[in-house]
């Protein structure tokens, strides 16, 4: 139990490693809702990968966020920006032989924010089967970087525009959010067997300002036999 | 959650719209018998004078969204479709494909379903009535005509409807199955959206508008376009559009102010009968006499915890929705908010000296310019939406907001408001509440401070600006007394002349208007032989002067706020003070009303 949460401990029996997060907006995209965008109202364990992977990553490990924190309450507000609709092909992407022209594929875009956010964030840490190291020693250099703050890249919440602080967790009390939020994307996977990648989800709920990831999503688009995929 | 609670409302709705049917006009009606014999010529349906049925009765009809494609409904269709007219501007060649396109259809019906109405409508086609079926003179390119087979209208048929949803399951379908991300449950997915709000229910859009769109590369994850990365089931993708455009069309549900960039509409689910609406807009008695004596009675209290308030507020992007706002709230948070709201915004009305509640809308409204009528006729507010409204354009949403859900009220509208009073030289109730509300939750007045700030007169406020505003409602009350007795006419009163200097100065306007004051009692006490009144005017002024340190002189905002709430609440004061004397209720050594000021039913406060 940490902070008066039970948390899942890792097949080796330890507690999750912990960062804190703040800033001053997020995003973090309904899949539904992702074109005029609408937030969930908290942080999703995708994004915290984000934001830990940013801090320390290595090919040999891997996070799997088992909870997150809300630290402040949810407070909402709405810019309308310009984007493209143009996507440049890899192939002139690579050869540099076309940019991206803006100005001719202007696509104006509303997104529904997060104002003034904190989360802390519960992750354990996973190695792969090349690992050379124990997982502590990941554990450990996640640690120090916090400590330091050292990252690879300004981490950042749901978009690159809304760069992200971090630090060691304090005692901060949780904001009083509960809340049913619906279907949120669990993780990723790309296994190299089909083209399109393989989306784990879950039913997210924030109780008590805690939103508790489970250990395992479920897929969501089943393909049936005899079905165009 | 958004679409999960709009799926809830459309489950508890009463009217079972079938997959895949909306509601639209349907002008022409043709009555074929079961051999597919036309029984007379086509009836219009359309009723001029009834609004609802303008441009023909309206019906639930087969639709899908169509773009650039070929796509017949069933059995309902335009002249294009159905009989291959022709108008003027269009290509001959693809009203052919059309009216071929919509005969397969119906061929296929009577394949599929020979029990059907299928068969009587291929009747009619394979003969060759269907060639002698002229258009009417007044026929649009979009009016729909439908088809009656034996007195019952052929697409609401349970054959009809089941046959559509499969032909309209499979052009919107992406011939996937799996599990919702709205429901959770495996079904057939789909591939668009199969209907679109129209576009008058969506301010901003240029068509009509789908909630859930991606059709761009750039939109999708991973480059790919439509619901591929979005698995939502024809099922639940039909009903959260059928319950958004039934919410944004219902008056009951939503806003209908012109001239705001957004709409709002707003249900309630889990079995609560308040209509949060009701309770801030059209101030219905009954529902705030509910709200206040709710907590007293305890009734409903599990229910209102169980019960879901939820709101969204739309505007248009091209044929996309934007979600400007979503909330979700318990029902027992909404009633404390709309508990909250009327004890922030009621004021005392300078007429009647009731403490009056002010609908939301009424609030906006007097947020924007008054325009002053000529020949000294009754001014106007002006309208939403109009040229030089001077009015925040959201304000309405943002004031709903407030209302119901307890958030700040815009930083500028305080400024906003003192300048239009400046501006206006106008000061009612509706303004006076909007100064108190934006007084009362002011992020920096300190909490005794604003608990001094009641809807009537509070004697024991002795905010300097506050009694400033009281000193400032007697000298112009005076003057009104001095000229009436003289008989004398007066053009320009104390307050008209000086109230918008007053507001930023007090003590420029009050250390001059002191000297005003000893003519006007002098004259009050000599020539005019009203002793009596001028000591009493004297003793009020005296009162309040004595409060004062220092008469204000550089306002900042709040002080300014408190100055009109002042002023406003004085006058009140005052005549309510006269109207009880005059009911025979209580004494009093002020001057009597004249008679002739009495306000208009349009009228509802009075200029400062």
């Amino acid at each position: 139990m940490v902070n008066g949460v039970t948390l899942r401990r890792s097949p080796e029996g330890d507690l999750p490693v912990v960062v804190q997060v703040s800033g001053e907006a997020a995003l973090f995209s309904r899949p539904e809702l992702k074109v005029e965008r609408v937030s969930y109202p908290v942080m999703t364990p995708s994004a915290a990968v984000g934001v830990l992977e940013s801090i320390f990553w290595k090919p040999e490990m891997r996070y799997r966020v088992v909870a997150i924190e809300v630290l402040k309450p949810v407070r909402q507000f709405s810019i309308r920006r310009n984007e493209t609709s143009d996507v440049a092909p890899l192939a002139e992407a690579l050869k540099g032989s076309r940019r991206v022209d803006t100005a001719a594929h202007r696509d104006q875009r509303n997104a529904v924010c997060l104002r003034d956010v904190a989360y802390r964030i519960h992750a354990h840490v996973e190695v792969a089967a090349h690992a050379d190291k124990p997982v502590a020693a990941y554990r450990d250099q996640l640690r120090r970087r916090v400590r330091k703050g050292a990252c690879f890249q300004q981490p950042y919440l749901g978009t690159r525009e809304f760069s992200a602080e971090f630090g060691w967790p304090d005692d901060t009390p949780r904001a009083d959010v509960n809340e049913e939020i619906g279907i949120m994307l669990h993780s990723i996977h790309r296994d190299g067997q089909s083209a399109q990648p393989r989306m784990e989800w879950f039913a997210a709920r924030v109780v008590a300002g805690v939103l508790s990831v489970p250990e395992r999503g479920i897929e969501l688009a089943l393909p049936v036999e005899g079905q165009v995929v | 959650m958004l679409l999960q609670r709009l799926v809830e409302f459309a489950d508890t709705s009463t009217e079972i719209i079938p997959p895949f049917y909306s509601r639209k006009a349907v002008r022409w009606s043709l009555e074929i018998d079961a051999n597919g014999v036309p029984q007379g010529g086509l009836v219009d349906t359309a009723n001029k004078d009834d609004p609802n049925s303008r441009f023909g009765a309206p019906r639930l009809v087969p639709a899908v969204t169509r773009t650039v494609g070929i796509s017949p409904a069933l059995a309902v269709d335009t002249g294009e479709y159905v009989f291959g007219w022709l108008s003027e501007g269009v290509k001959p060649e693809r009203v052919a494909k059309q009216y071929t396109a919509f005969r397969a259809l119906i061929a296929e019906w009577a394949a599929a379903e020979p029990d059907s109405h299928g068969p009587a409508v291929a009747a009619f086609y394979r003969d060759g009535h269907a060639d002698r079926v002229s258009p009417p003179a007044d026929w649009g390119r979009g009016d729909l005509v439908g088809f009656w087979v034996d007195g019952v209208y052929a697409a609401d048929a349970v054959a009809a409807q089941r046959f559509w949803a499969g032909v309209a399951g499979d052009r919107k379908g992406s011939g996937r199955s799996g599990l919702c991300l709205v429901c959770g449950r495996v079904q057939p997915l789909l591939h668009t959206m199969p209907q679109q709000i129209p576009r008058r229910w969506v301010p901003g859009a240029t068509q009509s508008a789908s909630l859930v769109s991606m059709n761009e590369a750039t939109h999708g994850y991973e480059l790919q376009k439509f619901l591929t990365h979005t698995p939502i089931c024809a099922d639940c993708g039909l009903k959260f559009m059928t319950a958004l455009t039934a919410l944004l069309s219902d008056p009951r549900h939503s806003t209908s102010l012109s001239g705001q960039n957004a709409r709002l509409a707003w249900w309630v689910l889990g079995g609560s009968t308040i209509d949060p609406w009701a309770a801030v807009e059209q101030l219905d008695p009954s529902h705030i006499q509910r709200l206040v004596a709710g907590p007293a009675s305890g009734a409903e209290a599990s229910l209102d915890e169980v019960s879901r308030y939820c709101s969204v507020t739309v505007g248009g992007n091209v044929a996309r929705v934007v979600v400007r706002d979503w909330v979700e709230l318990p029902i027992s948070r909404v009633k404390d908010n709309i508990r909250a709201w009327f004890d922030d915004h009621r004021i005392v009305d300078a007429w009647t000296g009731e403490v009056a509640t002010i609908r939301v809308s009424q609030l906006a409204r007097v947020a924007g310019r008054f325009e002053v009528g000529r020949n000294g006729g009754a001014g106007t507010w002006t309208k939403f939406g109009a040229s030089g409204e001077h009015r925040p354009p959201d304000l309405f949403h943002r004031l709903l907001s407030a209302a119901l859900l307890r958030r700040p009220l815009p930083p500028k509208l305080l400024n906003h408001v003192i300048n239009r009073i400046r501006i206006d030289g106008r000061l009612d109730p509706a303004r006076a509440a909007l100064i108190r509300l934006a007084l009362r939750r002011h992020p920096t007045l300190p909490e005794h401070e604003r608990e001094r700030l009641t809807p009537t007169l509070n004697v024991a406020h002795k905010q300097p600006a506050y009694v400033a505003g009281r000193i400032f409602a007697v000298m112009d009350d005076l003057q009104r007394t001095v000229f009436r007795v003289a008989d004398q006419k007066l053009n320009t009163t104390f307050a008209e002349r000086y109230f918008g200097r007053a507001i930023d100065n007090p003590q420029v306007v009050i250390v001059s208007g002191r000297r005003n004051v000893q003519a006007w009692l002098k004259r009050l006490r000599g020539p005019l032989r009203r002793p009596g009144w001028s000591d009493a005017y004297e003793r009020r002024l005296d009162d309040l002067f004595v409060q004062l340190d220092v008469i204000p002189s550089a306002a900042v905002l709040t002080d300014k706020a408190q100055f009109i709430l002042g002023y406003h609440q004085q006058r009140a004061e005052m005549r309510t003070e006269r109207v009880a004397a005059a009911a025979n209720k209580k004494k009093t050594d002020l001057p009597p009303e004249p008679d002739d000021v009495a306000p208009t039913a349009d009228d509802e406060g009075d200029d400062a």
